[in-house]
């Protein structure tokens, strides 16, 4: 301070007191917004427990929904229909998304993967409705009528971009040893990537598919032009079906209190499927990363 | 000629070489064409729907931005109340996610303990986890009716002096969907703020401290401006989901085809007008003009996207990152 | 070494003691569970160059990140002792550590400028948390660069970003920052170790000027240059990784042609490190 007069040490310190007092509020504001950011899930998750956990009965999963404006009855025809959709939308977009994400990881490192792997972020971004739309346009309208094959086509294709990244990842975490070690045995490439890479990768990908699914058994906006939802059991795959979201959309605007209450139990069974599935998967996907 | 013979039988079978290189091309087109297959699928759907919307493209073209008619049974349509909704809330949305979102990766990264951070991170990310349908349940039995009664009222005896603040608080509306949209895009921005501000040098928090800097002048000094561009791409990248986030919007955003005037005015936006309208079209003209709106919707995000992905890129070199939209 | 004959070998018993900038009491300091440094107790003289040589891992670095609270920067990093700069002790209760940076400045290994900011702004970054604006800014930035030997070479860009200069520039730029924030003591973690020989030069010359207004201390893994530049030596010793202690302190001739202590007779020689 030897060079410091009187009043260039006050003016310092006035200084250093508006400093600190300025980190003070920044790091009390971002303490807040870090823990503000906490505040909606407890909310949410607390509602769903408060108004889904009594609403919850058996005969939710046991019995279909009854004549609008009747109390009682279930949502059995929504669960059924969420998990034949699912299934559908597996079996439909599994083998693109894996085929695509073995395209990334093995034979994309050049400007065409670049290219691929950025339309492929590009489409995760497409809105779910905007899909929904597609379909409707591309099969719908062609078919004649709604189906349950139509919302698997658009719940495949929202899973896909999800899948094709995971699997590329795992894929690429499979270490380049490896797969020299197979080239120096005279295996080839592809023979290497089928029956020696993906193995190695499995249950890495097996993740990815968890956390589309997770994905997907929420999304409703896709399918209300595609499955339309149905008041009935039916596990027709060229008909309309019902889903879990759907008949929670279509309950939430209801005006009877019966469905309020199946909606919010509806939720809750979703929600708790949804994030039981999301977490594991997350999880398993941090460890492999590591 | 030793060698010849002592080489394996297999590799002596005449075309062995040549059969199996066969199908190495084989299994590397097959794969390279269903990945290029996204390239087509996205082409298929500006294709598709372009088409679908033609009835209303060739009748309405240009026009279709600005007019703010919508009149199904007369057939005249003007999409400008949904894309002012979709603007309005995205936006508000955008700003307020931003804020909140880069303050809580700012938390985590510079001020949470060890202990604090994998939880809260975790908890973050769950509520990407929860389906739209949900947030749009929750906000029409919980949110709504604390507008209307708490939050509404507070905020018009405090800040109806601003012009877009007045109006009876209403349990739907534009604030009702910003307020959602700002939560779902918040796992969003958290997450990849915080791997960007996390990816900081160390070096670079260190030469402004050892000048004599306080922590948030560090922040503001060597963390945030280093880490800007990739802050920016986490942003657009919530801009995006709130642009096309729908059902969640759809039961909270009061289904009014009028260009909002206040922040508690019922409204639409794009993506909640096809998902409420759609399946009571009245006439061809008005599914077409809603599909219209769709072909709008997706060009849109395809752009936001597409600058959001790049920004982000940048700055972490094409690492993925944990958080999947 | 007992710690009297460290004592006696240090500059408290010279007749310029009061003139210390800093003074160091039995300082030990911790990674975790691991002490890097451990019961050190040296003086840095004012408008002197000190320097701070030992093999790797000796602690020598560490030692200099306490005396301007950079240590605890890393989780898990503890200090005990005392350090006093200009008689004031750094780690009392209640001393700011932003205002002991300021007052203790250090230019790094790497050369670290700001890349968003142009040569310009990255000068004047620290004078201007104290306050700095308008004409005493630009007045203050141009002294430094001029100081630093920066200013001919930048004159005609200063609005252009800093990391388009070289190596050497960028660092003789971070060293005109440092003293732009006006410190009393400058610490340099091996600042030319990554620098071209010329460059070198240049900072070992621009190192002598400064120590004309501020005590220097300059950690080295490089004997020739800690013999080339400073005027006071200090050897510093890991034994079997138990954290390094000071072996021997004395002035610079002293200590390479009749070091007191085996060791670091044995380092200076080259035997070792």
């Amino acid at each position: 301070m030897s060079a410091a007069t009187g009043t260039a040490l006050s003016m310092r310190s006035r200084n250093r007191r508006r400093r600190k007092l300025t980190d003070a509020v920044a790091s009390g504001a971002i303490t807040m917004a870090g823990i503000g950011v906490i505040v909606p899930l407890v909310v949410i998750l607390g509602f769903l427990f408060a108004k889904g956990l009594p609403a919850l009965h058996l005969s939710l999963f046991t019995e279909n929904p009854g004549p609008t404006g009747v109390a009682g009855g279930g949502v059995k025809s929504a669960i059924a229909g969420s998990i034949l959709l699912l299934l559908l939308a597996l079996a439909m977009g599994l083998p693109a998304a894996i085929a695509t994400g073995v395209y990334l990881a093995e034979y994309g490192r050049g400007r065409v993967g670049f290219f691929v792997r950025f339309l492929v972020d590009v489409l995760a971004g497409v809105p779910s409705i905007v899909i929904g739309i597609f379909v409707y346009t591309l099969i719908v309208l062609r078919m004649g009528n709604y189906s349950a094959f139509a919302g698997g086509v658009a719940l495949a294709l929202i899973m896909l971009p999800i899948v094709s990244r995971v699997t590329e990842e795992m894929l690429l975490l499979v270490p380049q040893m490896t797969r020299e070690a197979s080239y120096a045995l005279g295996v080839p490439k592809w023979r290497t990537i089928l029956t020696i890479v993906l193995p190695a990768a499995s249950s890495g990908i097996m993740t990815g598919i968890v956390l589309g699914a997770a994905r997907v058994a929420g999304e409703a906006a896709p399918l209300l032009f595609t499955a339309l939802g149905n008041n009935f059991y039916s596990t027709g795959v060229f008909r309309p079906i019902d889903a879990l979201p759907l008949r929670i959309f279509t309950y939430a605007t209801g005006p009877f209190a019966y469905q309020h209450d199946q909606a919010w139990a509806s939720s809750f069974i979703l929600v708790m499927m949804v994030l039981v599935l999301s977490v594991s998967a997350r999880i398993l996907l941090q460890r492999r990363a590591r | 000629m030793q060698i010849a013979e002592s080489r394996p039988q297999i590799l002596r079978r005449p075309g062995f070489l040549g059969r199996y290189m066969q199908i190495e091309y084989v299994f590397r087109g097959v794969v390279t064409v269903v990945a290029l297959g996204v390239f087509v699928l996205v082409l298929a759907m500006i294709y598709e729907l372009a088409h679908q919307a033609w009835p209303a493209i060739s009748e309405f073209k240009l026009r279709f931005l600005w007019s703010t008619e919508w009149n199904p049974p007369k057939a005249r349509f003007g999409a400008l109340p949904f894309i002012a909704g979709t603007l309005v809330t995205s936006l508000l949305a955008l700003v307020f996610g931003t804020v909140i979102g880069v303050g809580a990766a700012l938390f985590l990264v510079e001020f949470a303990p060890s202990w604090v951070r994998v939880p809260v991170s975790s908890m973050v990310e769950l509520l990407a986890a929860i389906p739209s349908v949900v947030y749009g349940l929750w906000g029409v039995f919980v949110l709504g009716p604390w507008i209307q009664h708490t939050a509404g009222t507070f905020i018009l005896k405090y800040f109806g002096w601003l012009p877009f603040v007045h109006g009876p608080a209403l349990a739907v509306g534009i604030f009702a969907a910003v307020l959602i949209l700002t939560i779902m895009i918040l796992p969003t921005i958290v997450a990849i703020s915080r791997d960007v501000i996390a990816a900081v040098p160390r070096s670079q928090r260190e030469g402004i401290l050892a000048l004599g800097a306080t922590r948030w002048e560090m922040i503001r000094i060597a963390v945030l401006p280093y880490a800007r561009s990739g802050v920016l791409g986490a942003a657009i990248l919530g801009l995006a989901r709130a642009i096309g986030e729908t059902l969640a919007v759809a039961l909270v955003i009061g289904n009014s085809t009028k260009v909002p005037d206040s922040i508690f005015s019922p409204a639409y936006t794009m993506a909640s007008v096809i998902a409420n309208q759609f399946r009571e079209v009245e006439n061809s003209t008005h599914e077409a003009a809603l599909i219209y709106v769709g072909l709008l919707l997706l060009l849109i995000t395809l752009v936001v996207n597409a600058i959001a992905r790049l920004l982000v890129w940048r700055v972490t070199k094409g690492q993925i990152t944990t958080v999947i939209e | 070494m007992t710690v009297e004959q460290q004592t006696l070998a240090g500059p408290a018993s010279d007749a310029h003691a009061s003139a210390d900038a800093v003074v160091v009491e039995r300082l030990t300091a911790w990674y975790g569970a691991k002490a890097a440094v451990r019961d050190v107790s040296i003086s840095f003289p004012a408008q002197k160059i000190t320097a701070i040589i030992g093999p790797s891992g000796c602690g020598k670095s560490t030692q200099l990140r306490c005396v301007n609270r950079m240590h605890e920067v890393v989780k898990g990093a503890r200090v005990e002792g005392t350090v006093h700069v200009s008689g004031e002790d750094i780690y009392a209760a209640g001393v700011d550590a932003a205002d002991v940076r300021q007052r203790v400045g250090m230019v790094f290994q790497r050369p670290n400028p700001f890349p968003t900011m142009s040569i310009w702004d990255n000068t004047g970054a620290g004078a201007k948390l104290l306050g700095y604006r308008g004409r005493p800014l630009s007045d203050l930035i141009e002294s430094v660069l001029k100081k630093s030997g920066l200013w001919d070479e930048v004159s005609d860009k200063l609005h252009a970003p800093a990391i388009t200069l070289s190596g050497g520039q960028q660092q003789r730029l971070c060293i005109a920052r440092c003293i732009a924030a006006q410190p009393e003591v400058i610490l340099m973690d091996e600042p030319c170790s990554a620098l071209d020989p010329a460059s070198t030069i240049r900072i070992e010359d621009l190192m002598r000027e400064l120590a004309q207004e501020f005590a220097v201390v300059i950690v080295t893994h490089n004997m020739h240059q800690a013999a080339r530049v400073s005027d006071y030596t200090a050897f510093m010793l890991s034994e079997e990784g138990s954290g390094g202690r000071l072996i021997e302190f004395g002035d610079t001739d002293g200590i390479y042609m009749r070091p007191h202590d085996a060791r670091t007779e044995a380092y200076v020689t080259g035997r070792f490190g």
